[in-house]
């Protein structure tokens, strides 16, 4: 079947397609012109690039997103596009014969590997697949891998798991030889995984990431600076009580939205293609596409950004774990405070104040 | 001997840090819980524009402690080893505090800490304001959560320094105040006779 009658099949007509393909183009910064080249790389890649599907510790929560989007959307055009060889949840195959196709397809090498869910480092018992350890699977797929895109917080920093026992790490901890993509995100935004293998198929090479590999495009700005209620920020109007119909539309600062902390393009770029997102649906921002999202348990000390309805004021300090600087602050201050009066004291009894130190003060004889 | 103990220049530097400070301690509260509404684009404003002001007032401060006309630099120079006796006066167990110049030990090693707090500050500050700026690298590094925290903490440490200052000025060299602010001099001998202070070097 040709690309034009696949497209027919799913009823979309040829203007649907180049719809869909100007809004990608848009969203990841690309200039117009570049929209005739975009078109033609998806049609070019309906030659079907191969892409390996694994999926770690983790809900399926990501797997869900995707195929859930609203149908046919763009992205549903692209997973038709790509040979999903491998995943889990969505092949026929099971048992030995579904591992034995994996390492068949591992062979081949030059595929795209997508990683969902975490990689247990405590012990590799926490996770085996056919009696190998989840790491080593993933150590193999990776060797032959053109790049690798680790989607959602579990798979790019540990995520929810890393509060657990099991040691988990992301593959940017356990891959260091390899191109990684991070789209972080609980689940990942199905349009970012859209936009981030047109543009590996387009330029065939990693788009421009920030220190946490994250594309610039979609996580270089601040939700906070782009939020529908920034304005009701400004104006020092925060809810503060969630049944008063006044304080519906305020910000939600005091409700622990971890909106100022967090980059995404969330507030530009909806959720479901483009139906609504967390903060238009009042509520909080809980800060899923930060690699501190869920670090919080006693395998990782840094400082998490859970729970989500309170604000998290806490710092990490190193050996010591999270603490409050409010309180810290307070019992500093307040020491001195304490000590200012006891030495007043002294200085009372031992009669130092009434001396002139400008006479008294001196070297010691 | 007749002498003030602090110039004009260093008066003005002062004074400007004291406002700023106390500026940006009110917003910087506000800021981190706006119990009262309808202030907060004011509060960031002022909050930013102090903060810029303090670092500028800064820069020329210590410029001016190198290569100013009354250049005081030399009196900031840490005296570890005489530490532990001014720490001894201050508890009691001695009665002779240290000075050589105008500042004590422990005094040099505070305002020192000051300045380091302050460019703290405004490396901090500027990566919350501006994250996706200059400051990404430690932004990413350290989670804006982190950051956020760090400023906090150090606004507080700023304000124990506010209090032990104000306490140890009052009943140590309650004189030095009415001084600093309006720049009266005073018959004032700091340290002993063959001491220099800072005006006399000048």
């Amino acid at each position: 079947m040709d690309f034009q009658s696949r497209l027919e099949h799913k009823g979309l007509t040829r203007r649907d397609f180049l719809k869909a393909v100007a809004a990608v183009t848009a969203a990841l910064g690309f200039p117009v012109v570049y929209e005739p080249r975009i078109a033609a790389a998806v049609e070019k890649a309906a030659g079907k690039p191969a892409v390996i599907w694994l999926e770690g510790q983790d809900c399926t929560g990501c797997s869900e997103s995707l195929l859930a989007s609203v149908n046919p959307g763009p992205t549903e055009i692209i997973l038709d596009l790509l040979s999903v060889r491998y995943h889990e949840t969505i092949m026929a195959a099971s048992g030995q014969v579904a591992e034995n196709w994996l390492d068949e397809n591992i062979k081949q090498g030059g595929y795209l590997l997508i990683v969902e869910g975490s990689i247990p480092t405590a012990d590799d018992r926490f996770l085996t697949i056919g009696g190998r350890p989840f790491k080593a699977i993933l150590q193999a797929a990776a060797a032959k891998a053109a790049a690798i895109v680790p989607i959602g917080a579990c798979a790019c920093y540990g995520g929810i798991p890393a509060a657990g026992p099991t040691g988990a790490k992301g593959v940017q901890d356990i891959i260091k030889d390899k191109p990684i993509i991070n789209l972080p995100g609980c689940p990942v935004k199905p349009n970012w995984l859209l936009g981030t293998v047109l543009h590996y198929l387009i330029l065939n090479k990693v788009p421009e990431l920030d220190s946490n590999k994250r594309p610039l495009a979609y996580f270089g700005t601040l939700l906070h600076d782009n939020c529908p209620r920034r304005g009701h920020y400004e104006k020092g109007e925060f809810l503060t009580d969630w049944n008063d119909p006044g304080q519906k539309e305020f910000c939600l600062l005091l409700r622990g939205c971890k909106g100022p902390k967090t980059f995404t393009d969330c507030a530009q770029n909806w959720w479901n293609d483009g139906v609504n997102f967390c903060i238009n649906a009042s509520s909080p921002c809980a800060g899923c596409t930060q690699p501190e999202f869920y670090a919080a348990g006693p395998m990782d000390t840094r400082v998490g950004l859970a729970p989500l309805y309170l604000r998290t004021d806490t710092m990490n300090l190193p050996g010591v774990g999270g603490v409050n600087p409010e309180t810290v602050g307070k019992v500093v201050a307040g020491a001195a405070v304490v000590g200012a009066g006891v030495h007043l004291v002294g200085n009372v009894l031992t009669g130092r104040l009434k001396q002139d130190k400008g006479d008294k003060g001196g070297r010691e004889q | 001997m007749t002498t003030t103990t602090h110039h004009w220049p260093q008066r003005t530097a002062h004074i400007i840090n004291l406002l700023l400070m106390l500026v940006l301690a009110g917003t910087g509260f506000y800021i981190h819980r706006p119990l009262v509404g309808g202030l907060m684009g004011l509060a960031r404003y002022a909050h930013i524009v102090a903060a810029f002001v303090l670092l500028v007032n800064l820069a020329w401060r210590i410029y001016y402690a190198f290569l100013g006309q009354y250049k005081d630099a030399r009196e900031f120079k840490p005296q570890l080893q005489a530490l532990p006796r001014q720490i001894r006066y201050y508890l009691f167990l001695s009665n002779h505090e240290v000075k050589e110049g105008l500042y004590n030990p422990l005094q040099r090693l505070a305002y020192l800490a000051v300045v380091l707090l302050i460019i703290l500050q405004g490396v901090t500050g500027y990566a919350l304001g501006w994250p996706e700026g200059t400051m990404a690298v430690l932004v990413n590094a350290l989670g804006l959560a982190e950051i956020r925290a760090l400023h906090y903490l150090i606004t507080w440490f700023l304000l124990t320094f506010l209090i032990v200052h104000l306490y140890l000025v009052l009943t140590e060299t309650p004189h030095a105040l009415s001084e600093m602010f309006l720049g009266r001099q005073q018959l004032l001998s700091t340290g002993s006779p063959e001491k220099h202070v800072a005006r006399d070097r000048a």
